[in-house]
């Protein structure tokens, strides 16, 4: 192989100018991986801007598109689909490629993937603040750009399995299951939910009324949690994981039991946003013990995820991007524990409506979401640059504390601000009358909204550390814009057929 | 050797390391220790710059690390469940009267936002955030060409010794808990 540079600063293997097998699209994943910061940076700050509205109400009064019912779509849009979509994206293409031994099967199609996300966030983050929604949670784009969204995501999903169909590897890792199911079942919700009449060019009223809108609504806003925010997420863990303890999956039977288990119960739980509501009873109490069921395979995958650090268990504390990726595991078992618990129906007539489903959230989002992004981010942008490792070690430690504090300080406040809520609003007199008003409920769970603004202060700030150790390893590295790394050969036992006798005669 | 606690069941709990310019000053340093302070050999460990197994001699209690991972967690989750069944009798012993009116549900939210947090203590407990500095102090130190003594103490009688041991000859030393 000949060598055409020389990484200058870390002194990491030098770049082949040309490789047996190609190179792979390392560009595309680098574009995401960027953006997933970027994005990640602006979505946490409107958090803390709309944080901060909840503890000074007054805060751009008058200012329409700074109103919070316009910021808080733009904040959890931003964060789910520009950050949690963007590391999705990198991390997605990255593994397909490496695990298939191949390059992905269009530059082209990788680029269009690339420009067409960041238009349709660029577009949410124009039309939300204007106040053009649909007025469906996690949905609320209007229809022009669910069509833009719906054309991406079919060229994301062709790319994606038209490159595991040119695999070199006879087996698909597990990794790629997650993420292809995340990808067929993100299309078909994304579809199903968004079926609209348009009136016009930026408004259009859904074809569903009632309690059918709200069950369509539920199915797909809980199963973009359990598909967008969990699957995908799972098959970060199950690359990533492994991957930065240099050890297997724990147990490979139990990874693929725990896709078939997951993915089999997930569809069914989302009546549990309905509880005593107009929908049926049986539905609601449907998706209570299906909600149930899924403690299950969650946490079984979970601890199949953590038990890979076994033999390595120290590695746990010298290398902070594991544990950014195992800390994330235990935020995934605390949500996915408190998730059926609070699917309960007497549980959830105290939890409903407060800020303890807004803490079980964050503790999802923030703890399990964002800690295996930012994991798998650290782990995969510096091999991308052909360098060892990030510019500072000790910076990705410091953030992972910062962001640690933030997430306790974040879903603790909520923890006690909502059940504290809860209580308050059912308590009632001996007359039937209610002990508290709601201003009082309010005023009670006040101070808590300003330690929910630090959480958040802290998460954001963590974000710049790692914008600006993301900055100094892209310095030091010095990557030529030509091509990616070199695609590596698959073992020949591994192998299919045809590569396996190409492989050979290398 | 120490006995393992409640909550630790690693039996070199305690952590001392200096840093050095030369590889001799740390060898003489490391042999030092084992004369002067009947150090078993396994407790002293020497890391030079390029060490591949620099991690190991930092945290060589693998399975250790797990089985605190286990009992601190267990032992501070039930810890937490504890103090959250005492928080709500206390609210329910002084008449908060959101907590009397619905004590079931009162008590069960309480007793489990406690136990989420003791558990939450349990994760700090097995990370322990104190090794880091001890941590990045070496690998930046072996990273930029210098060695390291690194002392695992049973006691904290034995971290004392061994620090002002390390202080007399290097001068650049950090210690954990």
């Amino acid at each position: 192989m000949a060598i055409d540079t020389v990484n200058a600063s870390t002194g990491a293997p030098a770049r082949p100018a040309t490789a047996p097998l190609g190179f792979y699209n390392d560009r595309v994943v680098r574009q995401f991986a960027v953006m997933t910061v970027v994005w990640g940076i602006v979505g946490m700050l409107v958090g803390v801007v709309i944080a901060a509205q909840l503890y000074w109400p007054t805060l751009f009064e008058g200012i329409p598109w700074l109103n919070y019912g316009r910021l808080r779509p733009l904040h959890t849009n931003a964060v789910i689909f520009a950050f949690g979509g963007c590391a999705l994206f990198a991390t997605s293409l990255h593994v397909v490629q490496r695990t298939c031994h191949v390059r992905l099967i269009s530059d082209r199609l990788a680029a269009f993937v690339f420009w067409g996300w960041q238009a349709v966030i660029v577009a949410a983050a124009i039309t939300l603040p204007m106040g053009m929604t649909q007025g469906k949670e996690y949905a609320e784009l209007e229809w022009p750009i669910d069509y833009l969204i719906t054309v991406v995501w079919v060229a994301y999903a062709v790319l994606f399995f038209g490159t595991i169909a040119k695999r070199r590897v006879k087996h698909i890792y597990v990794a790629n299951w997650f993420y292809g199911a995340y990808i067929l079942t993100i299309a078909l919700l994304h579809i199903v939910n968004n079926i609209a009449i348009p009136v016009g060019p930026a408004k259009s009223y859904p074809v569903y009324t009632g309690a059918v809108d709200a069950m369509v609504q539920w199915w797909y806003g809980h199963n973009a949690v359990g598909f967008f925010l969990t699957a995908g997420f799972l098959g970060m863990m199950y690359y990533f994981v492994p991957k930065q303890a240099g050890r297997p999956v724990y147990s490979y039977r139990l990874s693929i039991v725990h896709f078939w288990a997951l993915i089999a119960v997930y569809m069914w739980a989302g009546p549990h946003h309905l509880q005593y509501t107009a929908l049926p009873d049986w539905a609601q109490s449907l998706g209570m013990v299906f909600s149930l069921i899924l403690l299950a395979p969650s946490w079984g995958g979970a601890i199949n995820g953590v038990m890979t650090l076994s033999g390595v268990w120290h590695k746990l504390r010298t290398d902070p991007i594991l544990k950014f990726l195992i800390v994330a595991l235990s935020f995934y078992m605390m949500a996915t524990f408190e998730g059926p618990m609070m699917s309960i129906k007497t549980v959830n007539s105290l939890s409903h409506y407060t800020d303890w489903t807004v803490g079980h959230v964050h503790a999802g989002a923030l703890g399990w979401v964002a800690m295996i992004s930012i994991g798998a981010i650290y782990a995969l942008y510096p091999r991308l640059l052909g360098a060892t490792q990030m510019h500072s070690v000790k910076w990705i430690d410091l953030h992972f504390w910062i962001h640690t504090v933030g997430v306790v300080l974040y879903i603790a406040s909520m923890w006690i601000a909502g059940v504290m809520q809860g209580l308050m609003w059912r308590a009632t007199n001996d007359d039937g009358t209610l002990t508290y008003s709601f201003v009082e409920a309010l005023n009670a769970t006040y101070p808590y909204y300003l330690v929910r603004l630090g959480g958040g202060l802290l998460v954001l700030s963590g974000m710049g550390v790692m914008a600006w150790n993301m900055w100094r390893t892209w310095q030091g590295a010095r990557v030529p814009a030509g091509h990616g790394q070199p695609v590596i050969p698959p073992d020949r036992s591994e192998a299919l057929a045809p590569v396996a006798a190409r492989a050979a005669q290398i | 050797m120490s006995e393992p606690g409640l909550l630790s069941a690693e039996v070199a709990a305690s952590k001392v390391a200096a840093i050095f310019v030369s590889v001799e000053g740390a060898r003489a340093a490391a042999t030092r220790l084992r004369d002067e302070l009947k150090l078993e050999a396994a407790q002293v460990q020497l890391i030079l710059p390029g060490d591949r197994r620099a991690g190991r001699r930092l945290e060589p209690e693998s399975h250790g690390i797990f089985l605190t991972l286990l009992r601190a967690h267990a032992a501070l989750g039930i810890a937490g469940a504890v103090v959250g069944l005492a928080v709500f009798a206390a609210m329910y012993a002084f008449g908060v009267p959101f907590v009397v009116a619905s004590p079931m549900l009162a008590g069960v939210a309480i007793v489990f936002l406690a136990t989420m947090a003791g558990l939450m203590l349990g994760g700090l407990m097995t990370l322990r955030p104190d090794h880091d500095v001890y941590i990045q102090k070496v690998r930046e130190a072996c990273g930029e060409g210098r060695s390291a003594v690194v002392v695992h103490a049973y006691t904290p009688e034995q971290r004392a010794q061994a620090q002002e041991l390390l202080e007399g000859a290097s001068g650049d030393v950090v210690s954990t808990f």
